[in-house]
């Protein structure tokens, strides 16, 4: 087999959407970076960082979002060939980066592609597309591949096993993904290249290192058998992206969604099929959920039309909360055929679901016209009451609440009191701090929630019950 | 009824923590400001905080406060028990003391099945939103006609319908209501503070925090108007009754000293009596002399009219405990102005007004302050832990235990906690913390918060700042204090509730040592001192190399070698005068005698640097400035630091000669002064001071410039006493240095970690002074450093396992033993012989110990990991090692892996490899700089050893190069630290070029340019001990 095996360093900063940012991976109270920015080399401790560079700006790692990036990664490489291979080695050790590593079969795609040179230049392209760089080698055993990749920014190929040890030879023993323990220790014995390690006798390097490493130097070589776990692509996709932070508008959604998009048409590629329906799911704060399901009217795996069709989307029904993650979903899939028809057309006699018959109020009667009242934790009461999508969870308010509670008060003279008083003081952290005594009065027939303004004095009606 | 006001009787303070917003001094005051006739001060299962408040109450005569607690049961309701007299305050004690005993640190647990009836409390059931039945049959059932029903009204828009589901539950259940506030702030605009406290106390911020905070403010002392406003007059009356029936007074705890240090026939004085005389016997074998007896009796006298005995006789026993086994310790502080405590061998320094000092027996202990002393004792700090198990032993755990020490929120920790309930993201927070790097003050934030991109001006960062301002200070938690131990004749817990520490097998009670000093409770310090650790271990290697006993009392006084050594400053590892600063200063004060070693330890300290003293001081030491005295009555007291007052008893006198006062009002000003960051109160004794000096006419500046100078001692003031009995140490030290410097640097070597420089200083001193330092090795060392006789028959440092780190003392005494029956033939049979396992072998071998029986690093290494773990009997079987051939280390490797073990290396210092590139950068040896001219640019280098910020220096920072040749001490300027920070504050080495600043010969170069070559030493530990 030739393997060719792309790596992933930079794959922490990818995966949270920053490529080129500075994350740090922390064990106990040590922080460190696992990605290089600027002139700051991966592995040099937080606090290090932060003496060269104060302004440097420090992600902290997202496990999580590796491991989705890089099995989105490995359904896009299948495209390419097969076995995929994905391995990601974690060691938590202070200085020291994870790694990610793909795998791909690549007698066959060499053949078809005309040599490492231009597959090369179109996996660098649609990786960037991707919004991912990685480092590749090829190379008769996945461990060899993968340490050359590690290794360099350039391309590496080796066809087989004697130009391998060679190339292997001239390695640092750092360049290992062993524990650290272990390599401090073959430095202590003043041992510096595998090349070293190769000519031990390999009795007495496994008495010092133990059987297991001995046998991971084989697999390098291609003395020894490596078993793997081939990747397929799952039958339903979904693919989930944390924001950074808790986003308000649509914007910042769209860079991701881009990306997402681009993710399951080349999923949907390597599959040879195509999306009937697809949902975008928001997470809001409290994890409370907005689905934005979407069907097609034919089914398809254009990676600009699929995202055409959620901007369009967002864009008119743009979230009512604060968005955390985004994910994408599809589980029902057919071959497309080679024609599709027009997305959205109302004349096209096809069935619209209840979604679209929404969408479809909404767009007639304004924006905000249509949604579900629900109930936040919240003292104050214009912050307790919020528009939402159907099926949030809500908090009762302590105390009884009017029904119908007016957008603005209206300024009012000073009433009849005969309730209690209940009395709020609230929101000082978000610049709105509402200092108010709140009754309930007779007025004009009804039952009136009324208060008045702590600092001004001044009366306000606020609400009607019933 | 009305005129009596309220009593408010559930008030958290902020030592229910993170809840109560505001301390318990506030608390009072506010209620007494509001017109209330009692308070009641209930934190969650806890007493920490009433000691304070009992103080505040103290200042008010007719206000009642009220001693309670709250408790939440897991299984059940919340409820206030107050303390009606002393039975049912040992009660609450005790539940407590269950309570916190039965949960970790910190936390508490309580069942119903664990509270019975608590006979003398008044208890109040705190219903919550929704009072449960099965809650009021029960609290019934256990207090019957001793629980109330708290009635606490909040304005929340219920009110009325609460206070009538409260009535009906009270008619049902024969439960009489009465009206509480639930009070967790004393004023209404604590709100964002205690806001602030929810959020860090659930850990997310504010804004999410949703009904987790309260609604309103109404949870503060509110005025009577109001509170008439909401509750009705017969609830407000219930208030008060309760109030009435609670007659506890803290000031009138049932506190007795321990007794049974006085045999049966004698009473404590008549005891002390006959071991001062005693005892005396040692300190003057022909009876003391006719005015040392005379003092002696007026001791004991006012020892006796203040029935404080059992304090001496207690730090007497635990002194004769630690000398019984040989462990070094001496009293410090001022009990050294006391001659009882010298007859009696608590101190060393005899306070006879010999040495020039004047003792100032009011400044130990004073009847006007009617306060027990303060004796403090300093033990060997590796031996300390068997003094406090002998206190243990002796009393029991039941009646000693050791103070709290209260962990408040300092700047950092301030900042990290608000800045995360704000909604700062961690990033944010640990940038908002990092602006507050280890020696900056919340007043640089400002700058610092610019600098580190954020907007001072923002809402955000305005209510980090005012909130940070508002939280710092206030109790976090409880810890435990360093030696403080309160000793009771009675069971601690009837007095006191006890909780977990976070050690284990250590209990600590819930008040800290100004408490139990209010409560005149008797607390005796065991604290660690190291050097006492060193000069115990330095004196047994000389007597053994000597084969003659050799006591500290054995050294000879006033020693010209030892006073010439000082004054050259070659002061490494001499007790207190070690430092930078304080080396900096020995040429220019050049001590003679004992007393200018007393000043010595005293003048560079906060304190008279703060009083502007230090320089005058000098000047007119050097003869550069005539010495003169305000008049002939201060002569006396100032004649001895040429006019310039420089410790507390001075102060304190100037106050008595100049201004009237008696020595008790003179010592209560300078506690009032300390005291100030407790909560002021000092202006009456300022205006005092002020005109007792017009009246005996001294001029307004003069007066000022006291009170500027007691304004400087008050929270760093250093008593002469005290400083009388570190010279000691410090003479002691030095004269073991200058004469026996191998046994000397043993001795430190062996009491790491101590003192101010580390062991590769140490080794380097002594080497300097011709003593010879031979490396661990596994063939010869032992666990700790000893003498071996060098080729000229001299003794030399053996350096011991002690220093490898990451080896331990079980594994070297086993070396040791397995040694004493024969010589090891390889690494295989010391392996075997001295039981090590493969990791202890390599720790060995990465410290170059092996070197003997395995040759270099790497084969010694090699060797280590090859040691075959398998039993003996299967040794046979296992698989031939084949010998291999592995490069000897180079010499930077060494010296890298030689730091990397030990922190040290024998070999060449590691500045002397790179000097050839140091060379082509003109960069000067630090032992060259000294013969550089005053004002010369210079370039110096060196590894980073120190570096310090004192406070007193304005925003400089100091820092301590070593090369192979010596050190450098660096000035660098604010302005040069800022412009470059990293390399200041980060490097491990540097290339530093400025000028030269010399002062006689004090030598300092100053910095413009600092290079950061980090780099070129590789992956050599960082070495530098920062301090503020």
């Amino acid at each position: 087999m030739l393997w060719l095996c792309l790596s992933f360093p930079e794959l922490p900063a990818s995966a949270l959407d920053r490529p080129g940012a500075a994350i740090a991976d922390q064990h106990g109270s040590q922080r460190w970076l696992i990605t290089s920015s600027g002139g700051i080399a991966a592995g040099t401790a937080v606090a290090a960082a932060l003496a060269v560079e104060p302004d440097l700006e420090i992600h902290t790692r997202n496990p999580d979002a590796e491991r989705e990036a890089l099995a989105g990664l490995a359904h896009w490489l299948y495209h390419y060939g097969s076995p995929v291979v994905s391995e990601q080695i974690d060691l938590h050790e202070p200085g020291r980066r994870p790694r990610a590593r793909l795998w791909v079969e690549a007698g066959a795609s060499l053949k078809l592609f005309g040599g490492l040179k231009s597959l090369a230049a179109n996996l660098r392209a649609e990786l960037q597309h991707l919004g991912h760089r990685a480092q590749l080698a090829l190379a008769p055993t996945r461990a060899g591949a993968a340490l050359l990749a590690e290794a360099s920014r350039k391309p590496i190929a080796c066809f087989d096993l004697d130009a391998l040890r060679q190339k292997l030879s001239r390695l640092p023993i750092a360049s290992l993904p062993w524990p650290g323990a272990i390599l401090d220790a073959l430095k202590g014995v003043g041992l510096r290249r595998l090349g070293e390690l190769f000519a031990l006798p390999r009795e007495s390097f496994a008495r010092r290192f133990g059987e297991e490493r001995l046998a991971d130097l084989d697999r390098l070589r291609g003395w020894q058998a490596e078993p793997f776990d081939a990747i397929t692509p799952p039958a339903r996709y979904a693919r989930r992206f944390e924001l950074s932070g808790d986003v308000e508008t649509v914007e910042p959604l769209l860079f991701p969604l881009k990306r997402m998009c681009a993710e399951l048409a080349a999923y949907l590629r390597a599959r040879d099929s195509g999306a009937i329906a697809i949902t975008l799911v928001c997470t809001h704060p409290f994890s409370e959920k907005t689905h934005l399901d979407f069907r097609f009217l034919a089914p398809t795996r254009d990676a600009a039309r699929m995202f055409a069709a959620l901007n369009e989307r967002l864009l008119r029904d743009p979230p009512q909360r604060a968005v955390r993650e985004i994910t994408l979903e599809a589980d029902q899939f057919a071959t497309p055929q080679p024609l599709q028809a027009d997305l959205f057309d109302p004349l096209g006699g096809r069935t619209l679901d209840w979604q679209q018959a929404l969408e479809r109020m909404q767009a007639r009667f304004g924006d905000h016209a249509l949604w579900t009242p629900a109930c936040v934790a919240d003292h104050r009461p214009e912050n307790a009451f919020a528009r939402s999508a159907p099926g949030a969870t809500s908090t009762a308010p302590p105390a009884q609440r009017p029904i119908w509670l007016l957008r603005e008060p209206q300024p009012m003279s000073p009433p009849q009191i005969d309730s209690d008083c209940e009395r709020i003081e609230s929101g000082w952290w978000d610049g709105a701090d509402a200092t108010r005594d709140y009754y309930r009065v007779e007025r004009s027939g009804g039952r009136a929630w009324v208060f008045r303004d702590r600092k001004s004095g001044m009366w306000f009606l606020h609400g009607w019950f019933g | 009824m009305s005129t009596r006001g309220y009593a408010e009787l559930h008030c958290l303070s902020a030592f229910s923590f993170l809840r109560g917003a505001s301390m318990p001094q506030e608390l009072v005051a506010q209620a007494v400001a509001q017109g209330y006739s009692a308070l009641a001060i209930t934190d969650e299962c806890s007493m920490a905080g009433v000691v304070r408040a009992h103080e505040e109450a103290q200042k008010h005569p007719g206000f009642r406060l009220i001693i309670g607690s709250e408790f939440q049961l897991v299984d059940g309701p919340r409820f206030v028990a107050l303390a009606e007299n002393h039975d049912g305050y040992s009660r609450i004690c005790a539940l407590i003391t269950k309570a916190r005993r039965a949960a970790k640190k910190g936390a508490y647990r309580l069942k119903r099945a664990d509270v019975s009836a608590l006979a003398g409390c008044s208890i109040l059931w705190i219903p919550g939103d929704k009072p449960s039945l099965t809650h009021a049959a029960w609290i019934r059932d256990t207090f019957r006609d001793a629980a109330w029903i708290a009635v606490e009204l909040h304005r929340d828009g219920d009110d009325s319908r609460r206070l009538v589901k409260l009535q009906e539950i009270s008619g049902q259940f024969g439960l009489p209501l009465c009206a509480t506030g639930d009070v967790h702030m004393h004023v209404r605009n604590r709100r964002a503070l205690q806001d602030t406290m929810t959020a860090i106390r659930h850990g997310i911020p504010i804004a999410q925090c949703g009904h987790r905070l309260f609604g309103n403010g109404e949870r503060h002392l509110r005025s009577l108007e109001d509170l008439r406003a909401i509750y009705p007059p017969e609830l407000i009356a219930e208030s008060l009754a309760i109030a009435d029936r609670c007659h506890f007074d803290l000031g009138k705890l049932n506190y007795q000293y321990p007794a049974e240090l006085v045999p049966e026939g004698h009473t404590p004085t008549s005891w002390l009596k006959h071991l001062v005389e005693e005892d005396g016997k040692r300190r003057w074998p022909d009876g003391p002399p006719e005015f040392i007896a005379k003092r002696i009796g007026e001791e004991l006298a006012i020892i006796a009219e203040m029935q404080c005995e059992a304090f001496f006789l207690t730090v007497h026993d635990i002194v004769r405990f630690a000398r019984s086994r040989g462990i070094l310790c001496q009293g410090r502080g001022s009990a050294a102005n006391s001659m009882v405590c010298f007859a009696l061998h608590i101190t060393e320094v005899s306070p006879d007004g010999r040495n020039k000092s004047r003792p100032l027996f009011e400044r130990f202990i004073s009847k006007e302050r009617n306060e027990p002393p303060d004796i403090d004792v300093d033990f060997e700090h590796q031996r300390r832990e068997e003094v406090i198990q002998y206190v243990y032993a002796k009393y029991g755990r039941e009646r000693a235990a050791i103070a709290a020490t209260v962990i408040r929120y300092q700047p950092r920790s301030a900042v990290r906690d608000v800045g995360k309930a704000l909604g700062f993201s961690l990033d944010q927070v640990n940038r908002l913390s990092k602006s507050l790097a280890w020696w900056d003050d919340l007043e640089s934030l400002k700058r610092r918060l610019r600098e580190q991109g954020f907007k001072p001006e923002s809402r955000q960062v305005r209510q980090l700042i005012a909130l940070t301002n508002e939280i710092l200070g206030m109790p976090r938690h409880l810890s435990q204090h360093v030696g403080g131990f309160v000793i009771s004749e009675a069971p601690l817990s009837a007095l006191v509730p006890v909780e977990n520490a976070a050690m284990p097998e250590r209990t600590i009670i819930q008040w800290d040592k100004d408490d139990l000093e209010t409560l005149r409770m008797l607390k005796v310090d065991v604290l660690a001192l190291g050097m006492l650790s060193a000069l115990r271990r330095s004196l047994k290697m000389v007597s053994d190399w000597e084969r003659r006993p050799f006591a500290l009392a054995d050294i000879p006084q006033q020693d010209t070698e030892t006073y010439a050594m000082i004054q050259r400053a070659e002061t490494v590892g001499v007790f207190q005068i070690e430092s930078r600063a304080q080396m900096s200063m020995l040429p220019r004060l050049r001590p003679e005698e004992f007393y200018d070693l007393v000043i010595q330890v005293a003048i560079v300290r906060p304190g008279p640097i703060q009083g502007d003293m230090v320089h005058p001081y000098l000047r007119r030491r050097c003869g550069e400035e005539a010495v003169v005295y305000p008049d002939e009555k201060l002569r006396a007291v100032l004649e001895r630091t040429l006019g310039i007052p420089l410790f507390q008893e001075q102060v304190m006198e100037i106050a008595i000669v100049a201004a009237g006062f008696t020595a008790g009002e003179a010592d209560q000003m300078r506690r009032s002064m300390a005291a100030w960051k407790r909560g002021g109160g000092f202006e009456h004794l300022k205006k005092r001071l002020f005109d007792g000096m017009r009246e005996r006419g001294y001029t307004e500046a003069f007066a000022q410039s006291i009170f500027h100078m007691i304004e400087g001692f008050a929270s760093y003031g250093f008593p002469e006493s005290h400083a009388a009995s570190f010279a000691l140490l410090a003479y002691d030290s030095a004269w073991l240095k200058r004469h026996k410097p191998a046994a000397f640097i043993a001795g430190l070597l062996n009491s790491q970690p101590m003192g101010f420089y580390p062991p590769s200083m140490l080794v380097g001193e002594a080497r300097k002074m011709g003593v010879t330092a031979l490396p661990i090795d596994a063939t010869v060392s032992e666990w700790d450093c000893v003498l071996e006789r060098d080729d000229r028959g001299e003794p030399a440092i053996r350096l011991g396992f002690n220093l490898v780190s990451g080896f331990n003392e079980d594994a070297a005494s086993r070396i040791v033993q397995a040694r004493k029956e024969r010589a090891f033939d390889d690494v295989d049979d010391l392996s075997r012989r001295a039981r090590l396992n493969k990791r202890e072998l390599d720790v060995l071998a990465h410290a170059d110990a092996l070197r003997v029986l395995a040759g270099h690093r790497h084969a010694a290494r090699w060797a280590a990991l090859g040691q075959d773990r398998a039993p003996e009997m299967l040794r046979e079987a296992s698989r031939a090692d084949l010998p291999i051939d592995l490069p000897a280390p180079s010499e930077g490797e060494e010296i890298l892996s030689d730091y990397q073990s030990a922190r040290l290396t024998l070999r060449r210092h590691p500045v002397a490899l790179l000097r050839d590139r140091l060379d082509a950068l003109r960069v000067t040896r630090n032992v060259d700089v000294k013969s550089a001219r005053d004002q010369q640019p210079i370039t110096v280098s060196g590894l980073v050893m120190f570096r310090q910020r004192p406070e007193a220096a304005k925003g400089v920072m100091f820092m301590t190069l070593e090369d192979e040749s010596g050190i450098v001490n660096l000035i660098v300027w604010p302005k040069i630290l800022e412009a470059q920070r990293a390399a200041a504050v980060g490097a491990s080495f540097v290339v530093v070029s400025g000028e030269l600043q010399k002062q006689g010969e004090v030598i300092h170069v100053v910095a413009r340019r600092i290079r950061d070559v980090s780099d070129w030493i590789g992956e050599l530990p960082y070495l530098s001990r920062d301090f503020r």
